[in-house]
């Protein structure tokens, strides 16, 4: 019979109706306020953060659901039945519990629309975040509930809003430095991601997450008792989860909330795709995948028409420091510390700088005062590869080099068909040893021919 | 219609009286509602009459097990309230009507009533039938599945009493359960009284003699928290002699000679 009186409470009390409106205010937020997620981790992070607007609402929820049994004066009547009240409020707590646990899915489901794609990075320290927030959803409506039962007033659901909004989002951003949160803002329910957006390479710490999920789970115990209580000396009782609670949470809190977001060793390394193009890239990058497929597959068909040995497989390397070594013969390297951010163009045109070969450290030039000749020589490959003229200039890539590459590709074009590949195929030998030698004449002076 | 009968409801009854007051006194509030009342009612149907304050709510509250005895006993179904008794057993076998009847406006009656009746601990398999006959009897079976809000006042007494009646109460407590009813409804309502009175011990508090007179077995009659009169319907309407006092009927005159009288010794 439980079960018959659960199922009337989640369709005939608030339950339906709150978890439909925290789902539907956490999606619009969740698509509204932010970029296409890149991994699972960053929208689970941000579902968190949203956690200061969909919290107070869970709270103000239980709060009108607790003064039910008031405002429908069936005080008297409920008295007078067998039943104690612990027993009886149990399938309503229940019901809000499942209501929004429900939207808290519901709201992540909904959201995983605004994700990048479904490559995206979906690393284990992902759960725990995504777990920790839907147990502090049933502590704020238990907690409701306990506030809407012991303040039975009309007024009880609007005020714990305003001061629930208050307390998690206006009150730390007026009091904290944002760069030095202090661990304890893990006795709030929302979670703020590393400073930076990290999300693609950290994971928060097994220890801080637990430690917050113990604390939460303490709120909802001390929710629920306090709910179900009946007697002065049990609602003193109900306290006792909180104390201990936080007696074993707050320690055990990092100092500051930035020290708890950790390297994730697993989202570094490399993976490649099985299929074709094959594409190797860090695992945590996983979203660029279906943006890289198509020039990747253009630049590794390009270069095995038109040269000797080329390259089968695409490596991103997506650290930002400046790249040292030299790729293995197969490995067509691209160096992109943020793949989406190019037109699938430019990364054609990148992929296929140097003929598929990573600019040399020794040959470039300093950053201030580039080698042009040697930037324009690598270009020059690109484009009789991909037989068409030269971008435009960008970045270190300057106006003088784009005419010398008009000279030098007219140049190349201009010599017989077998002798334009072996000079770009020596063009392409010189780059993976770099060694020295101007690459334009490579590419075009008559002495150079073998 | 079958229902499983438990051994508690055909054992014999090892108690004298369903319900027994002695020396009873209720606070309600800080007044004395009840003072010192000493009344003793058997299976039947009890018609509680008595002036606004007389204490009629008090004492089917103070029955109700809602209030506590503030002095004296009240023995219910054997069981002294107070101390180390049974109280959960003792509610089960309880169906109260309030004054003032709350409801969940969102649920439908049928909802409602199987709400209450798994609060009065029912066993789960009877809660479906038991429900369905509580509310035939009230003669809502059209309106079952309707939500509560959507009941007319007469329909929501109504189902006030079908909620009151679903576990099969041996006391069975109505506090005005006619306000709102139309006159066939209470008509249908006397006829449902004397059903339930065959078997179960119900206290009906109202402000109208006629009901009481037509629907009960029992006349109970209380003024500033004391029992004045107790006897059948008969007797009330013989106690107003030849006079021709206050009233349309024998028992509306009986009513108001006692009252006098008693008026009349107080002073």
């Amino acid at each position: 019979m439980g079960a018959r009186i659960l199922r009337i409470e989640l369709r005939r009390s608030l339950a339906l109706g709150a978890g439909l409106l925290i789902a539907a205010v956490g999606v619009f937020v969740l698509f509204a306020s932010n970029p296409p997620y890149r991994s699972w981790m960053e929208l689970a992070v941000f579902q968190r953060d949203t956690m200061q607007l969909t919290w107070p609402l869970a709270l103000a929820a239980g709060a009108w659901q607790g003064i039910r049994e008031r405002r429908s004066r069936v005080a008297e009547l409920l008295a007078t039945t067998p039943r104690p009240r612990r027993r009886r409020v149990l399938p309503v707590a229940a019901a809000m519990a499942i209501a929004v646990l429900a939207a808290y899915l519901v709201m992540l489901a909904g959201a995983s629309g605004h994700l990048w794609n479904f490559e995206v990075y979906l690393s284990a320290g992902t759960v725990p975040i995504i777990a920790t927030g839907a147990l502090a959803m049933i502590a704020a409506v238990w907690l409701g509930q306990a506030l809407g039962s012991l303040l039975p007033s009309p007024l009880t659901a609007p005020m714990l809003v305003v001061a629930g909004f208050a307390l998690l989002a206006v009150l730390p951003s007026l009091l904290l430095d944002p760069d030095r949160r202090p661990g304890t803002m893990l006795l709030f329910p929302q979670l703020q991601g590393p400073r930076g957006g990290g999300y693609l390479v950290q994971t928060f710490s097994a220890r801080a997450n637990l430690s917050q999920a113990l604390w939460l789970a303490a709120l909802a115990a001390t929710g629920l008792a306090l709910f179900a209580a009946a007697r002065p000396a049990t609602r003193v009782a109900a306290v006792l989860p909180i104390l201990v609670g936080a007696a074993i949470a707050v320690p055990a809190m990092p100092r500051l909330v930035d020290s708890a977001w950790v390297t994730d060793r697993r989202a570094a390394e490399v993976v490649c795709t099985r299929d074709d193009p094959k594409i190797c890239i860090a695992r945590s990058y996983s979203y660029a995948l279906d943006y890289l497929r198509g020039p990747a597959h253009e630049a590794l068909a390009t270069l095995a028409a038109k040269l000797p040995r080329a390259p089968t497989r695409v490596l991103v390397e997506t650290n930002d420091k400046p790249y040292q070594g030299r790729p293995p013969a197969n490995t067509l390297l691209l160096v992109a510390p943020d793949p989406t951010a190019y037109t699938p163009d430019d990364l054609l045109w990148r992929m296929l700088d140097g003929a598929g070969v990573p600019a040399c450290p020794n040959l470039i030039g300093e950053l201030d005062k580039p080698n042009q000749r040697y930037i324009a020589g690598r270009t020059v490959a690109a484009a009789w590869l991909l037989d068409r003229d030269p971008p435009r200039a960008s970045g270190r890539r300057e106006e003088s080099a784009v005419g010398i590459e008009q000279q030098a590709l007219a140049a190349l074009r201009a010599l017989p068909a077998g002798e334009q590949k072996a000079r770009v195929n020596t063009l392409r030998d010189a780059e993976m040893t770099c060694a020295a030698g101007d690459r334009i004449d490579m590419l075009t002076a008559s002495d150079s021919a073998p | 219609m079958v229902r499983t009968v438990s051994t508690a409801e055909t054992e014999p009854a090892n108690y004298g009286w369903v319900i027994q007051a002695q020396g009873l006194r209720v606070r309600a509030g800080r007044r004395m509602a009840v003072d010192g009342l000493d009344l003793s009612m058997d299976t039947g149907v009890h018609g509680l009459l008595g002036p606004n304050g007389a204490g009629k709510t008090t004492l089917i509250r103070s029955i109700a097990t809602v209030l506590r005895p503030a002095a004296g006993s009240l023995t219910l179904l054997g069981q002294t309230l107070g101390g180390r008794m049974d109280l959960r057993g003792l509610r089960r076998q309880i169906g109260y009507l309030p004054q003032e009847f709350g409801f969940y406006r969102q649920f439908t009656m049928r909802e409602f009533i199987e709400y209450i009746a798994w609060l009065k601990e029912m066993p789960t398999a009877e809660i479906p039938g038991a429900v369905q006959r509580a509310i035939d009897r009230v003669g809502l079976t059209d309106r079952a599945d309707h939500r509560m809000k959507t009941l007319s006042g007469g329909m929501v007494r109504r189902a006030g009493i079908a909620q009151a009646i679903v576990n099969d109460p041996q006391i069975l407590l109505l506090d005005e359960p006619t306000a709102g009813l139309d006159p066939d409804q209470r008509l249908q309502f006397r006829a449902l009284l004397r059903e339930l009175g065959t078997d179960t011990c119900v206290l009906v508090s109202t402000h109208l003699v006629e009901d009481v007179a037509a629907a009960c077995t029992d006349v109970v009659l209380i003024n500033a928290g004391r029992l004045i009169f107790q006897g059948v319907p008969a007797d009330l309407a013989a106690a107003a002699g030849d006079k021709t006092g206050d009233g349309d009927s024998a028992a509306e005159r009986g009513y108001s000679a006692i009252m006098r009288r008693h008026r009349e010794k107080e002073a």
